[in-house]
């Protein structure tokens, strides 16, 4: 395919697709197509590709892709901690490809890149199968997103708010497995007549407060503070609450300045009073 | 093509640039912030259905709406009971069916916000000018290198004739895109439209357009 031209906010760019790289062996074949782009801006020039692996039926689990970068100047690869890529050497690259994914590369130069500006030289399978994370590399890496369960509300029973599997099609099963049944959503739809939400028995201060713990819970996370999805009339409650809370913090700020005032008012007089009964013992004394 | 949206803070309007990105791109948005989904919803099967099992990813997309949207369920029980792993095969059906998909990333460093940028092979940072935002946002492109997903706009909302744009190009390395704030914006985000249907000739719906010329 003959490079594009086309604007963007940079000098010009192009782009293309080399496909149909085919490695052949006896018995399997890898294809890894290179989708590139280039872009400049004064005298450096950019490239960002990416090697395409989806089309690869070879039996292992990922490629080892080395590939050339064909700049007639000087070619920066990208940095980690000031120092080139681990996949970088000069202006090769060797990066491995899970079969069934892609992977994006990229770099910077001072000069002109060739078209192709980045040419695959050579594909093998990756010695010891795949050596690029996969999603459960991320997730222990990173941290289970999950909630925990204490953060589940507990069931309420068949009379508690309209059941969140109510959005779902079919036969109003809990298909949210745990037969909780608790919905923010459902709330705000149910929230004009309370009375119906409760079990019986259950005050509307239970429900209040978890649906508060619920919140606060939610706005806490990662510092996130986002009540637009609260029941209208658990957002007035929660807003009338901080409203409280702040009048309260002032009033205790106000009635601590106030105790100290009188605690320094107290203690300057308790050290006249003792000044004054001193005073009139020093002669004395020196007598 | 899959863009993941993200940022690192919450707030700073990564739901509304991805649901206007995808009305550009006339891609599918995908609402992938499992604990705390800002996108409509409606009825139907949704996000945290497929990660459950309990859906296929195309059948939980809705063509209906005004931008095609898979949305994410409201529910803590929900997002507890799928596999968040499964995003990524989910992220990559959609896009192979409609070609376009636009990833409305979780704020954090999680892997809830790592996953779709590991799926995703670009992203947007989305930011807004402030000593919280910007710093966020550098670390959230910290983790797009590692997980290649390569950085191809900053978008910077709330944007001010004095924000210094510059600058914050220079620290998140990417090209930035300043929406400026627009009541008409946040009201075409609360009745789940994009601004193009709204105020088509207003600035963020230009900024809009340029931003879906520059990542399609």
């Amino acid at each position: 395919m003959p490079p594009l031209l086309r604007s963007t906010g940079l000098s010009y760019s192009c782009e293309g697709i080399v496909r149909g790289f085919k490695y052949h062996t006896a018995a399997s074949r890898t294809m890894v197509e290179l989708e590139w782009r280039t872009a400049s801006r004064g005298t450096v020039s950019f490239v960002a590709a990416t090697l395409d692996n989806r089309r690869s039926q070879t039996g292992v689990d990922a490629h080892e892709v080395h590939a050339d970068v064909r700049i007639d100047g000087e070619l920066w690869p990208p940095c980690v901690d000031g120092h080139p890529a681990p996949e970088w050497d000069d202006d090769a690259l060797q990066v491995t490809v899970p079969v069934g994914s892609t992977r994006g590369i990229g770099a910077a130069g001072r000069g002109t890149f060739g078209s192709p500006p980045i040419e695959i030289v050579h594909v093998e399978p990756a010695e010891g199968g795949r050596s690029t994370p996969d999603s459960v590399d991320v997730l222990r890496a990173l941290g289970d997103p999950t909630p925990p369960r204490e953060a589940i509300p507990i069931p309420r029973g068949e009379s508690t708010t309209v059941p969140a599997t109510e959005d779902r099609p079919g036969n109003g099963e809990d298909t949210h497995g745990d037969g909780s049944g608790w919905d923010v959503h459902s709330q705000e739809r149910s929230a004009g007549d309370p009375s119906k939400q409760l079990t019986p028995g259950e005050s509307e201060n239970t429900d209040r407060e978890r649906s508060t713990g619920e919140l606060s819970r939610i706005a806490a996370r990662d510092g996130k503070r986002n009540r637009s999805r609260a029941p209208a009339p658990v957002e007035r409650w929660l807003g009338a609450v901080e409203q409280r809370l702040d009048r309260a913090t002032r009033a205790e700020r106000a009635a601590d300045r106030e105790h100290l005032a009188r605690v320094r008012k107290r203690s300057e007089e308790l050290l006249d009073s003792l000044n004054s009964s001193i005073e009139p013992t020093e002669p004395a004394m020196q007598r | 093509m899959i863009v993941a949206v993200a940022g690192g803070k919450g707030g700073v309007g990564k739901s509304a640039v991805s649901l206007n990105l995808a009305a550009a791109l006339d891609a599918v948005v995908v609402d992938a912030d499992l604990g705390m989904a800002d996108l409509p919803a409606g009825r139907g099967p949704d996000l945290h259905d497929v990660l459950a099992g309990r859906a296929d990813p195309i059948e939980a997309v809705r063509e209906d709406e005004p931008v095609k949207i898979l949305p994410c369920g409201r529910t803590l029980a929900g997002a507890r009971a799928g596999d968040p792993t499964r995003i990524v095969e989910t992220l990559r059906a959609v896009a192979d069916a409609y070609d376009r998909v636009v990833v409305d990333c979780p704020a954090g460093m999680a892997a809830d916000a790592g996953l779709p940028l590991f799926a995703a092979g670009r992203c947007l940072l989305v930011t807004t000018p402030d000593r919280i935002a910007v710093p966020d946002a550098v670390r959230t492109r910290a983790l797009a290198r590692v997980l290649d997903a390569g950085v191809e706009r900053v978008v910077l909302n709330r944007a001010e004739d004095t924000t210094p744009i510059d600058a914050v190009r220079r620290t998140l390395g990417a090209p930035v895109v300043p929406i400026p704030e627009d009541d008409r914006l946040r009201r075409a985000q609360n009745a789940g439209e994009p601004i193009e249907t709204v105020a088509p000739r207003s600035v963020p719906a230009k900024r809009f357009r340029t931003l879906a010329e520059a990542i399609g």
